[in-house]
């Protein structure tokens, strides 16, 4: 495939998926407009780095990742991006969950550590197999399945609490 | 906790869609598609007739004070005669509705010796901004077709530097909708009535690597001190695919600032996230002093 066919596809591609993955944006970004700027960036990076679609098959993972990616660096700039250890982590699961009464879920899930928020995301809201999460996030299917357990459990946790209140 | 999944999920699907988006996306392709035609080295965002015209015309006063010995010793003795060199708001392109809205106003050179050399600089100046005015009305055209929206542009221009022997202009586009910008630079020598590009600064090619090479120290010392500062570079990016910038183009814009520093610049997005906006890079004279030509305009 030469490279102009390449980059109607990337084109089609994303015209045809833009809502889908204009809300994966939102939902790590939280907002309109840093939503639009990250769907921007992505196809500007997409197109850029064409070279990296190694098979044109796997489009749709390759954009995964680009837009999750370029959705990280804008957390990274605004920093809202909170880099959390293991052990810190484990403190969640106990005791500092009361932090997230009287928020809603999406709230919830922002709160979860980007490696454990992506995962969740990725398999629950977008409906994507362990093995493409894994391809997406470049880490193995044991890592994304254990992420997604943590996640899971520090969820519900989170969710309990809620509850009871 | 299935429940809760599957209420989670169902916030994520009403997650409102933007009426820009489809805007913003085909914008984006739209640009993707264009740098993709004109080789991803070519930055210029320019139409190509109209480039090869002005560069046409620019050429001739290009040619010039670095490539004759005599005549570059000579630069130094001539009598100021640019100094009475200008810019001045020639007009202004406007578009003024409820939703669409262009301002793009144009520069234009006064006093300059050479008439001839003023008038293709104002030309191209013009050019421009027809052409960005044109692609405005053109995308206007578009929103409507599609049941209308918002969409803005302001095109203007900035006078980075201005003394005895520079004059440096930047003009600017920036969509006021979508976030894209792009500009163009001009340093004109007001002494000899010259345009100076880039390679003519320099004896060789070097000069592309020594840039280079200190834009991404740069860059890295400044992603060391702030990680918000993030660029598209080798030692920042993990993954070597989201590598954007290796080395500068030779013709890369540019501008000679107030204190005889060279200073490249770059475009949004063009080396980094776009939260990171245009980019400019002062390069230390030190970096470049033995790919110079000639000292005249360097400190």
């Amino acid at each position: 495939m030469n490279k102009t066919d390449l980059g109607t596809n990337i084109a089609d591609f994303v015209m045809q998926n833009k809502e889908k993955y204009y809300r994966l944006a939102y939902q790590y970004v939280q907002n309109r407009d840093d939503a639009l700027d990250v769907v921007h960036d992505a196809i500007n990076k997409a197109f850029s780095n064409m070279n990296s679609l190694k098979n044109p098959e796997y489009i749709r993972t390759w954009f995964y990742r680009i837009v999750v990616n370029t959705a990280l660096d804008l957390l990274r700039k605004r920093k809202k991006l909170i880099v959390i250890d293991d052990e810190i982590l484990s403190n969640l699961d106990t005791g500092m969950v009361d932090k997230y009464e009287n928020v809603d879920l999406n709230t919830a899930i922002n709160a979860l550590p980007e490696q454990y928020r992506s995962v969740l995301i990725l398999r629950y809201f977008e409906d994507l197999k362990l093995d493409d999460i894994a391809e997406i996030l470049n880490e193995k299917v044991s890592t994304v399945k254990t992420r997604l357990y943590k996640a899971l459990q520090i969820l519900r946790i989170d969710m309990i609490e809620e509850v009871n209140k | 906790m299935d429940d809760k999944l599957m209420e989670m999920k169902k916030e994520y699907d009403n997650i409102p869609i933007p009426e820009e988006l489809d805007f913003v996306v085909r914008q984006a392709i739209k640009q993707g598609m264009n740098q993709q035609m004109k080789n991803k080295k070519n930055h210029k965002k320019l139409p190509k007739k109209l480039t090869a015209g002005v560069a046409a015309a620019a050429l001739f006063f290009v040619v010039g004070v670095n490539t004759s010995e005599p005549f570059a010793a000579s630069v130094k003795d001539v009598p100021v005669i640019g100094s009475l060199a200008k810019v001045v708001s020639f007009r202004e392109f406007k578009e003024e509705d409820k939703t669409y809205k262009a301002d793009i106003k144009v520069p234009a050179l006064q006093g300059l010796e050479n008439t001839e050399f003023e008038a293709s600089l104002n030309k191209k100046y013009m050019v421009e901004a027809q052409a960005q005015f044109e692609a405005f009305k053109e995308d206007m055209k578009y929103v409507e077709s599609v049941g209308g929206g918002h969409i803005g542009v302001e095109g203007g221009y900035e006078v980075k530097t201005d003394n005895d022997q520079i004059l440096a202009i930047e003009r600017y586009e920036i969509s006021t909708s979508n976030g894209y910008s792009a500009r163009q630079f001009d340093t004109i020598d007001k002494k000899n009535e010259l345009l100076i590009s880039l390679p003519s600064l320099f004896k060789d090619e070097n000069y592309i690597y020594n840039i280079s090479n200190n834009i991404i120290d740069q860059m890295i010392a400044n992603y060391k001190k702030d990680s918000s500062n993030y660029y598209w570079v080798a030692g920042i990016v993990e993954k070597p695919e989201e590598v954007s910038f290796v080395k500068i183009d030779r013709n890369q814009s540019f501008y000679i600032n107030n204190e005889g520093k060279l200073v490249i610049c770059f475009d949004k997005y063009e080396v980094a996230p776009g939260a990171m906006g245009a980019l400019e890079f002062i390069i230390p004279t030190e970096v470049i002093k033995d790919d110079l030509e000639s000292n005249t305009y360097f400190k």
